[in-house]
């Protein structure tokens, strides 16, 4: 397996990991997004966010998406949108290989954070991230995940 | 209070810096965590006005002075494409009451919209009901309640 940066070519596949993550999350009705709108979000001029690929014999079987954030405390940071491994792939390695790779970019960047987010029943998940010395914030410091969809985007600007 | 008439809500210049750091820190004293902020005014100009913005700002100004800002930065979603995320905002308290904090939102919210961005998220403290009041008013969900996320980091 070979841990590199994707290019556009690989967006049909990664939108097919998107799709398997969204099942294993229980909410396959979540990627609203094409393989088009990736290509033009994360490799055109103004890049939305940076994707890392696990790739086997030119099959991706992982995929990690990234992008850089900022703490008005601590400065830049990087924030870890998704990281899959597909199940058969799975227990080898390749997602701490996936999450290495961002944390290194992040380094090499100057952030001093990574941050993502893990459903609260998610219990493999949130154990390997404690492994590898994650903390939980929302236990630890009380942060609620807030959000505003388009369309009350839309009322608010328009009221 | 007088001034308000003179209130100007604008996108935050490289020189607006040093009072931005001024409310970062007054923001966590609000949040009770004084020591939080490490960075400076400079590491702000450095990472908000160079060659690589890692953020933007909108700021509130009555004759000079800065009374409140919003920070934000884009983000992605491989559900729903482009976001847009508010990593502060704030109003100092002589100022809350008077809908300065909903422009500076509404500004950062119309600044997503504008580069296609279809969500714009944001975190808040579980003790901080008024806050918590206030975002449900305007219509944001509490997606760690009906979604159960919780939010983690690696330092």
């Amino acid at each position: 397996v070979k841990i590199r940066p994707a290019a556009k070519e690989d967006c049909k596949q990664i939108r097919e990991l998107i799709q398997e993550l969204a099942d294993y999350e229980k909410m396959p009705d979540g990627p609203k997004i094409t393989a088009e709108d990736l290509e033009k979000d994360g490799f055109g001029d103004q890049k939305f966010f940076y994707t890392h690929v696990a790739d086997l014999d030119s099959k991706l079987v992982g995929f990690v998406l990234f992008f850089y954030t900022y703490s008005t405390w601590e400065g830049k940071s990087v924030y870890m949108e998704d990281l899959y491994v597909q199940p058969e792939h799975r227990g080898k390695g390749v997602g701490t290989k996936l999450w290495k790779s961002v944390v290194s970019a992040a380094l090499d960047t100057g952030c001093s954070r990574c941050n993502f987010q893990v459903l609260d029943w998610n219990k493999p998940s949130i154990e390997y991230y404690k492994r590898q010395g994650a903390v939980d914030l929302s236990a630890a410091e009380g942060w609620l995940s807030f959000r505003l969809h388009k369309e009350q985007m839309v009322k608010m600007v328009q009221s | 209070m007088s001034g308000m008439e003179k209130l100007v809500i604008r996108e935050g210049k490289k020189e607006d810096c040093t009072q931005i750091r001024g409310l970062i820190q007054e923001l966590a004293d609000y949040e009770k965590t004084p020591d939080g902020p490490k960075i400076s005014a400079d590491t702000l100009i450095q990472d908000g006005f160079g060659e690589k913005q890692f953020f933007h700002t909108f700021v509130a100004e009555i004759d000079s002075k800065l009374v409140g800002f919003s920070l934000y930065f884009y983000a992605y979603s491989t559900w729903e494409g482009r976001a847009v995320y508010m990593e502060d905002i704030y109003v100092q308290p002589d100022y809350r009451g008077k809908g300065i904090g909903t422009k500076l939102w509404k500004s950062v919210v119309g600044a997503g919209l504008a580069q296609g961005c279809t969500r714009c998220n944001f975190q808040v403290l579980n003790w901080n009901a008024p806050s918590i009041d206030y975002y449900k008013r305007q219509g944001a969900t509490d997606i760690s309640e009906s979604e159960g996320w919780l939010a983690f980091r690696m330092t």
